[in-house]
């Protein structure tokens, strides 16, 4: 399916540049435009697919679901925060419309974990680019640190953590209009232009470090990092994640050229969960519903969690 | 003369992307009408909704989550009553 674009990319450097085939500039530059056609491509089909299949679960919806399963709120909650359309300025209207509606507190925060870290859009660019074993090992363990995270801190006493008007707010019942298929496939060519519109930039960026670190970056020099790192390598690129900004589509480039050159599939996906997951802009926003005591225990649960779901990825993708 | 707010919890890419498709249409149009944007997770929660950000006019809403939709149907959202 992706032959067309090796041609593109061989025609545009070998042919209207005229570059030499062997050179490392010539092959990182092919490298650079042969994955840009690609992702963008990816991106487009998996946000139109995935938009139109979450247009059929809006919020009000899932938290319904929520409030009305409450013994198996928490799977349920993860796996629908997978799903539902989430920007994170919604993240505390969100919260307080499920705490309202009495959905229990691990369940809410297994959401407020699930919804940022498991995309549904980079499950399906790695999905495309790596394979299935790849992307159900970021489904299933995203999953996990969402509920378990989840599950401890919905044991800490809510008053003390979470500012008190939270319990205090009475949400009218706004309904949404239904759709029609015409609003569906509009609503969902919507998302692919603002999506994209937004994030392009950084997929550039990211295709660019993933070439520079594919044409440039010696095998070796990656590998006798990672060795050097030892045990260390899963915590290490855990928190190097979590200053770092991204959204998850953004870092694949990046994260599918480590791959490459030999990081451990279980420290790439912990890094690129900690870039997502844990982020200051989102503790700033977070910082509206939780007393800073909490966005600390928040941090520190999530960011362990990851760890350990590094390790175990590591773990089971050396044994098999 | 109309008010327009775009109402958000942070002042996020989409929150943004509404403001300024919402000020364009005003200016071109030459709508008699004030957009502000307000950045406050209670004047979100008074409208009942889980998802920003907000399109109100005139103290009613008229839309809310994203994607925010089409200019041309934001137009229509501004000059209805």
């Amino acid at each position: 399916m992706f032959e067309i674009y090796e041609h593109i990319s061989n025609y545009m450097v070998y042919s209207l540049l005229s570059m030499e085939k062997g050179e490392r500039l010539s092959e990182a530059l092919e490298f650079f435009i042969h994955d840009s056609l690609k992702i963008f491509t990816l991106l487009t089909i998996i946000i139109f697919v995935i938009s139109f299949i979450r247009s059929y679960f809006p919020i009000e919806r899932t938290r319904d679901i929520l409030s009305k399963n409450k013994t198996i709120a928490m799977p349920l909650a993860a796996f629908l925060g997978v799903l539902t359309p989430f920007c994170s300025c919604s993240a505390v209207p969100m919260f307080i419309g499920f705490v309202e509606a009495g959905i229990s507190l691990s369940a809410a925060f297994t959401f407020l974990v699930a919804s940022p870290m498991v995309n549904e859009i980079a499950l399906g660019m790695l999905l495309s680019l790596f394979g299935l074993k790849i992307a159900i090992a970021y489904l299933l363990f995203g999953v996990l640190v969402a509920m378990f995270s989840g599950f401890l801190i919905g044991r800490l006493d809510p008053k003390r953590v979470i500012e008190s008007y939270v319990f205090e707010v009475k949400l009218g019942a706004q309904s949404r209009q239904s759709m029609t298929m015409k609003d569906r496939i509009e609503h969902s060519i919507n998302n692919v232009k603002q999506i994209i519109g937004r994030i392009w930039i950084y997929i550039i960026v990211a295709i660019f470090i993933g070439g520079f670190i594919h044409g440039y970056v010696p095998q070796d020099f990656v590998e006798g990092i990672v060795k050097s790192g030892g045990l260390l390598a899963v915590p290490l690129a855990t928190l190097i994640g979590i200053p770092l900004y991204s959204n998850s589509v953004g870092i694949l480039p990046v994260i599918q050229a480590l791959i490459s050159k030999g990081v451990p599939i279980g420290t790439a996906l912990a890094f690129m969960m900690a870039t997502t997951a844990l982020s200051f802009p989102e503790f700033i926003i977070l910082k509206q519903i939780m007393k800073p005591r909490l966005i600390a225990i928040f941090a520190t649960i999530v960011g362990s969690s990851i760890i350990v779901a590094g390790y175990l990825i590591n773990f089971l993708f050396q044994v098999s | 003369m109309k008010n327009v707010q775009i109402i958000s919890t942070s002042n996020c890419k989409n929150c943004e992307l509404l403001y300024q498709i919402v000020s364009k249409i005003v200016e071109a149009k030459n709508l008699q009408a004030t957009v502000e944007k307000v950045i406050d997770v209670k004047e979100v929660l008074k409208y009942g909704v889980m998802t920003t950000p907000l399109l109100v006019v005139d103290g009613k809403l008229k839309h809310f989550g994203a994607p925010i939709p089409a200019p041309q149907r934001i137009e229509e959202l501004l000059m209805e009553d």
